[in-house]
């Protein structure tokens, strides 16, 4: 109804084409490629630009008297040029040649070399105050993060990025580094530069109350803790301090002399000013003036110094240690002392019940810290580094008075390396570890939930149930199933499909604002006022105290209009100029937060703020109307003018505070302030694939959102010219008949991972008990759920000292460890094995002959020639398959490098994994030919037949709605609607199935197909989407006799891979034991395992030996005439023996035949009556 | 045992299906399963290829190869049985049929082009694709796809391939018993699935109608469990048996039948003649 506006009114499907809109227009990977950007066009310049001028420091070398007092003025200056397109060149590497050479991330991952871009800065050397040279030059490679601002690859249309070896629907967000695909992990970080109170843990019995903050700046973290004492007085902790300074003192070394002034920067209110006075008589004694508090601190920095330097140690420690997010200057001190007194005031609300304590697990007290930023972090230690090095390397050139030429002294290496071994290893500063991972890439869906993972750095040891704990600030921003379980879960979190993580807005332009335009009074101008009157003015005591950033920046008549003003600027886009998403001002956040007596307003601008976008109601109305529906669906509007509009607005979790949000349409009433975009937003990627979702277990939804990982699928359009070390591919996937809307923009659809299968739950033949599945044969025959698995093996013919190097070639049947002439045969005479052949365990795929281990330069000369060794690549052990690719290539250090990729065709058998999207999984039990097979009277018989047992206990409820409206689909032939919250009503389901002539339930008369004799209860069968797990039995299937032992114990090696032998273990034993069947415990544990015989001499206990040359047993102490006995002892005992005897402990071993000790127990008479000679002579056994 | 007696209710395209009155569930069934086990047909199984540069493996194409119909009827007569044939490498012409396929495109041309099934060229004029629009493969410019395939005749115990029905299922014939006096508003909604019930609601008070050939019973028990409570009935009469067969197109379905019951007939003989064996051995 095109004009009547007015009376429009939006549906479920309107909501469906906004968040569409929102998800197509930001990409599922945006939160990386957001931060990278920022790093990339401003993060990066700032840090290079802060390195200064790089002058030697003389110093150092004046008290080695190595040069005069004076040396040379000679100074370096880098800075980057600002325009992107000349700071960094395209992705390129340097080849061994020389020369420079673009690459794309397809010829990096096959490659193995790093995606980069080099890092150009202008240099210029000033010699005597005159510039001497001036040169653009490389500086450092810089890791691209494929599809952000600096890759080719963000500007390609689907064409080019298919002839560049991609699949165009990649979401990007991640690195590659050495052929391998990173990402950076969003690390969970406790909220910086915000005050946080609470009450002091059970324990500690000096403090009752505190209020932490932990201040940074440019990535330097410092603690600050306010305590309120037993006694009632102020004390505050900084870090690098392990002194306590009681409150007042450090004001007043702040510039805060008087003490009305104190109290009235603390708080207007009377009753706080009370709870002062402990903390002023506290500080009377102590200083009186600023003079006297910076004495009392330094008198603590630098104790025994003269009193100048103390002073100005105290001076130097207050602008760079103490809170240094506000500033470094000593004009920043007095705001210092708001944000102090801030503290100050929040510990004594919350000790007089005025407040309540911080929680810690909102949301709004926590920050995503993103690629962009963790990358900023390396990358300021290594331009750290760079200039320390530049430095010495500047000295060095002036002491030994060489031309300086800016070419040879700037090294690009030094950031270059850093970059990329933190990115390799994901080991970052303070021994974190794990913060790049390789990217998962078994299915479309682990790789998206990979990208938009968030890890806590908590402790995984402790308990921290609460910051595990799903908290109500999670809504819509952290997927609230998907998470592990186990030692992680609830630690590592999903982002939601709705999150929304903030860039970060310049505070300094808000700031302005909010002085010049929206009439925030500074505090300076309210607190001169209380100094002159004696008493505050009464606007203090009424108006709202004004936090920007969770700092105080002063007072307002009236926080709700000015929540009000600012949040009318941001929806009309009169807060900053421009297109929203270039400034991105609508991340501004306001909160208006009123607790009793309390008026405070937030207003928040900072980057790593979880955000989410909801639709702006007013009058009970939403703005957004099924108008603009039609015009996003025509492309006339763009997602982003309904921000710019002010008609969807992001919320964070402090401005969410105020909000009242409607989950559906249909609740709207004129109190709403919002309505949610789309409540299945709420879900992460993963757990977006379940249909009807809402009617689950919880539990079983989160087992959900983990397995759908392990599916195999279609993981990457162009995974023929990949070159992944493990890789599956289903055969023929599918679609599910069973939708999730959210499917669609995740694009699952495209890359789906699992068929839709006719399932059957019913008892039959006994064999799908315990979660097991019976499958059809004939289904199979078919080629149900069949997979490739491909495997690549890869070989370089590296370089070693001497001018030795690998050889790939087919070995010379002379090497030493040549494996036999079988595992060579399909080599071709360049010694690689040629494509389509069929391969098995141990064939030998690619050939090498490797220079003798440990030879280097030295030993070149040595008069022994020896042998060179074989160093093939062999097919794995117990696998088998046909040579898919080979590839043959050069590393960039020129070396031959071959990679062969294997393909095994995995048909499903006894034994393969499989699952529902329900948590439902289980292992095929039984393969069964159609012919045995139950069928309907339409004749079709089940592809899955699933145990009944499986439903009851889990309430899976949704597998069962999934069955009847997949049922539905496949006779109508189309797609069921099964988004949670909002989807096709299941009784419309169920009322066309009937109408169809079908149960609504899904249920139906099955024969038995052994002897066709009718099933008289009726059995559900319907269409369930099923997935095909990657733990196979072929790949762990494995079972030995004798075979490998371990070089050292000579007991059987560990593990299929190794072909181990399986583990007789202690609780084996323990059986064994119980049944007192001795020979077969030494059966197991010595004849089995690494039974040995030593020679042990009677008359001193040593081990001796047989000397082959004069043929005869010889002990260490009496030679030959030592009473040698050989005796069965496991090898791990006699290395035992040996073991004592390196530390010098002598064991002694004392050896008598069995009959013996059984005469001497039994006296002569028995040992008669058991028929027993005395000292007979028998050996044990060899 | 009522008498015995068997008509055809229908033959359709590849599906037929008989009433059979007077035979027992488990003799029915034995032809029931013989027709998916043991009617041999053609199939291909074997591929040798030369070249293969299209984006589908060799497994892959060779398994959809496997699945290709072929008319099978006189082949049934020409070629050795499988039991013989399975011990046999191709290509011995008493056993196997050849297929041979080379298609290629050129490196100028424009868009890809799905080879299909017939494009095979069979050595046996009297073996011909039955659906020869069945897709095997993409090929895009520039790619080869060449190969020498052997059908043999199989059985479909020894995979699907060789099955000559998709279906063939023996069910009871459902009886419903109906009372149109006592029939409500919301019963008649319920079974609108069931046009025959409904006409037979209509014109007569009560009675009871014979369900034949393919039609789903579960509404309808659906409905006499719930809204039709009293005014319907649903039984499953095991004295009068439907056979239905619905065939891939290698065999007409009458053969099917006929080729089942023949292989019956030679399985009894064989025991008949083991068990005269064991009672002459055991005198």
């Amino acid at each position: 109804m095109a004009g009547s506006g007015r009376f429009d009114s939006l549906s479920a499907s309107d909501l469906w084409v906004a968040f569409k809109s929102y998800i197509n227009t930001l990409g599922l990977a945006r939160q990386h490629l957001d931060s990278y950007n920022v790093f990339i066009s401003k993060k990066l310049m700032e840090i290079i630009n802060s390195m200064g001028e790089i002058k030697p420091a003389w110093r150092i070398r004046r008290r080695q008297d190595i040069l005069p007092l004076e040396g040379p003025s000679v100074k370096i200056v880098i800075s980057v040029p600002e325009s992107i397109d000349q700071a960094y060149s395209k992705p390129q590497v340097k080849e061994a040649e020389g020369y420079i050479h673009p690459i794309t991330p397809y010829e990096c991952r096959v490659r193995d070399i790093t995606y980069a871009v080099s890092l150009y800065a202008d240099v210029k050397l000033v010699q005597d105050g005159v510039e001497a040279e001036r040169k653009r030059l490389k500086i450092a490679d810089i890791p691209v993060m494929v599809k952000s601002i600096i890759d080719p690859l963000s500007r390609m249309s689907e064409e080019e990025l298919i002839a560049v070896g991609e699949d165009p629907r990649d979401p990007g967000g991640y690195f590659i580094i050495n052929g391998n695909e990173k990402v950076i992990v969003a690390q969970e970080d406790l909220a910086v530069n915000r005050i946080i109170v609470g009450k002091a843990a059970t324990g500690t019995a000096k403090i009752t109350h505190s209020a932490k903050v932990v201040s940074t700046r440019l990535g330097v973290r410092r603690q600050v803790i306010v305590d309120r004492m037993q006694d009632g007085s102020l004390e505050v902790t900084v870090s690098k301090l392990n002194y306590r300074i009681p409150f007042v003192v450090l004001m007043k070394a702040l510039g805060f002399e008087k003490e009305s002034e104190i109290a009235f920067a603390v708080s207007p209110d009377p009753q706080i000013h009370r709870e002062l006075l402990p903390s002023f008589e506290k500080a009377t004694e102590l200083a009186k003036t600023k003079e006297d508090a910076l004495k009392f601190l330094g008198n603590r920095l630098a104790p025994g110094q003269p009193i100048e330097l103390r002073i100005a140690r105290a001076e130097e420690f207050i602008d760079n240690q103490l809170l240094p997010h506000i500033g470094t200057r000593p004009e920043d001190r007095r705001k210092k002392g708001y944000y102090l007194a801030e503290m100050a005031n929040r510990v004594l609300q919350l000790y007089l019940g005025l407040r309540p304590e911080d929680d810690k697990d909102h949301y709004s007290n926590k920050r995503v810290r993103l690629a962009g930023d963790l990358i900023a972090e390396i990358f300021r230690d290594a331009v750290e580094i760079f200039a320390r090095t530049l430095q010495a390397q500047l000295e060095e050139y002036i002491v030994q008075r060489r031309k300086i030429r800016l070419t040879s002294l700037i090294r690009s290496d030094i950031i270059s390396e850093r970059l990329k071994t933190a990115i390799a290893t994901g080991n970052w500063s303070q021994d974190r570890t794990g913060i790049s991972q390789a990217l998962d890439r078994t299915n479309w869906i682990s790789l998206l939930s990979h990208l938009r993972r968030v890890i806590s750095p908590l402790s995984r040891g402790q308990a921290h149930f609460e910051a595990r704990d799903l908290h109500g600030t999670h809504w819509g921003r952290l997927c609230p199933f998907e998470t592990p379980e186990g030692i992680n879960v609830g630690l590592v979190k999903n982002l939601a499909l709705t999150a929304y993580i903030s860039v970060g807005v310049s505070e300094e332009a808000i700031e302005k604002i909010l002085y010049e335009e929206l009439g925030v009074i500074p505090i300076d101008d309210l607190l001169n006022e209380a100094i002159k009157t004696g008493a505050p003015p009464k606007i203090m005591i009424t108006a709202s105290k004004v936090f920007l950033n969770g700092r105080p920046i002063g007072y307002h008549p009236d926080g709700e209009s000015l929540v009000k003003t600012i949040r009318e600027r941001r929806r009309s886009n009169r807060l900053c100029y421009g297109r929203v998403e270039d400034h991105r001002c609508f991340e501004v956040s306001v909160a208006h937060i009123k607790i009793g007596s309390i008026s405070e307003v937030y207003i928040n601008t900072d980057e790593g703020r979880l955000m989410r976008p909801v639709i702006v109601v007013e009058n009970g109305k939403p703005k957004l109307t099924s108008e603009h529906i039609k015009l996003l669906e025509t492309g006339k509007l763009r997602f982003w003018d309904l921000v710019e509009r002010g008609i969807i607005e992001f919320l964070d979790p402090d401005e969410e505070e105020n909000t009242y949000i409607a989950e559906l349409i249909s609740d709207l009433t004129s109190e709403h302030t919002h309505l949610e975009l789309w409540p299945s937003g709420i879900m992460g990627v993963s757990a977006s694939t379940i249909p009807y979702a809402d009617h689950n277990q919880s539990p079983r939804n989160t087992y959900q959102s983990a397995m759908t990982k392990q599916a195999l699928g279609l993981y990457a359009l162009n995974y023929k010219y990949r070159m992944d070390s493990h890789s599956y591919i289903l055969q023929y996937p599918q679609k599910p008949l069973v939708q999730v809307r959210n499917l669609d923009v995740i694009g699952y659809n495209d890359r789906p991972s699992g068929q839709n299968m006719i399932v059957a739950i019913m008892a039959y033949t006994g064999y799908n008990i315990e979660d097991a599945i019976i499958f059809n044969k004939t289904s199979i025959d078919y080629g149900l759920a069949r997979a490739y698995f491909f495997r690549v093996y890869s070989a370089q013919e590296q370089d070693y000292p001497g001018g030795l190097s690998d050889r790939i070639t087919i070995p010379s049947p002379r090497l030493y460890d040549h494996k036999g002439d079988q595992y060579y045969r399909k080599l071709a005479p360049d010694g690689i094995i040629y494509p389509e052949v069929e391969v098995e365990g141990g064939d030998v795929l690619i050939g090498r002959e490797s220079p003798p281990r440990f030879m280097g330069e030295e030993r070149v000369v040595s008069t022994v020639l020896i042998s060179n060794r074989d160093t093939s690549i062999q097919l794995r052990y117990g696998e088998s398959g046909v040579v898919d690719t080979v590839l043959l290539t050069r590393t960039i250090e020129r070396n031959k490098l071959v990679k062969v990729r294997v393909r095994d065709l995995r048909i499903p058998e006894i034994g393969d994994k499989f699952a529902s999207r329900h948590g439902q999984k289980g292992v095929i039990g039984m393969v069964i030919p159609a012919y045995d097979m139950p069928y309907t009277e339409e004749g079709i018989t089940p592809d899955v037949i699933l145990n009944p047992h499986a439903i009851p206990s889990r309430m899976t409820v949704g597998q069962l709605l999934e069955e009847i409206a997949g049922k539905l689909g496949a006779i109508k032939g189309a797609f069921v609607d099964a988004t949670s919250f909002y989807r096709d009503d299941i009784d419309n389901i169920r009322f066309e199935l009937l109408k169809l002539g079908y149960d609504p339930s899904a249920r139906e008369v099955l024969y038995d197909g052994r002897t066709g004799e009718i099933i008289e209860r009726p059995i559900v069968i319907g269409v369930v989407f099923y997935q095909r797990l990657y733990h196979m039995v072929s790949d762990k299937m494995h079972a030995r006799a004798t075979g490998k032992v371990q070089l050292l114990t000579r007991q059987p090696t560990e593990g299929k891979a190794k072909q181990g032998g399986l583990r007789f273990g202690e609780m084996e034993r323990d059986s064994l034991v119980g049944h007192g069947v001795a020979m077969v415990v030494r059966d197991r544990l010595l004849d089995a395992s690494d039974s040995y015989i030593i020679y042990v001499c009677n008359l001193c206990g040593n081990i001796g030996w047989y000397n082959r040359r004069k043929g005869f047993y010889e002990c260490p102490i009496h030679g030959v005439e030592g009473d040698i006995k050989p005796v069965k002892v496991p090898y791990a005992f006699k290395l035992l023996l040996q073991e004592l005897v390196a530390m010098a402990i002598k064991p002694e071993i004392k050896v008598s035949d069995k009959i013996s000790v059984l005469a001497k127990i039994l006296g002569s008479e028995g040992s008669q009556k058991l028929g027993l000679r005395e000292n007979q002579d028998k050996e044990a056994s060899g | 045992m009522s008498e015995k007696s068997i008509k055809i209710l229908e033959i359709r395209g590849n599906s037929i299906s008989l009433i059979i009155e007077g035979f027992s569930v488990a003799y029915v069934n034995s032809i029931r399963r013989l027709i998916l086990t043991d009617v041999p047909t053609l199939a291909i199984d074997f591929a040798y290829f030369y070249d293969n540069s299209t984006d589908v493996y060799d497994e892959m194409i060779a398994h959809r190869l496997g699945l290709v119909i072929l008319r099978s009827d006189i082949a049934l007569e020409k070629y050795a049985l499988p039991e013989i044939c399975s011990q046999i490498e191709p290509p011995n012409p008493k056993c196997f049929v050849e297929l041979f396929l080379d298609y290629s495109l050129g490196d100028d041309t424009k868009t890809g082009v799905y080879v299909k099934v017939r494009d095979l060229k069979i050595s046996d004029p009297d073996v011909e694709p039955i659906y020869p629009d069945t897709p095997i493969t993409y090929i895009a410019p520039g790619q080869r796809l060449h190969l020498v395939a052997y059908a043999r005749l199989g059985r479909g115990r020894e995979h699907a391939k060789w099955s000559p029905a998709s279906i063939s299922i023996l069910k009871y014939t459902p009886i419903v018993y109906y009372d149109a006096s006592k029939v409500t508003r919301e019963c008649l909604d319920c079974i609108a699935g069931y046009p025959m019930l409904v006409n037979a609601l209509e014109s007569q008070a009560r009675g009871r109608i014979e369900i034949y050939g393919m039609i789903n019973t579960s509404g309808l028990r659906y409905c006499a469990e719930s809204l039709c409570k009293d005014s319907i009935r649903v039984e499953y009469s095991p004295n009068i048996l439907q056979l239905i067969v619905e065939g891939t197109g290698a065999l007409k379905p009458e053969r099917i039948i006929y080729e089942a019951t023949r292989v019956l007939e030679d399985k009894i003989k064989s025991l008949r003649a083991q068990i005269d064996k064991l009672e002459a051995d055991g005198k």
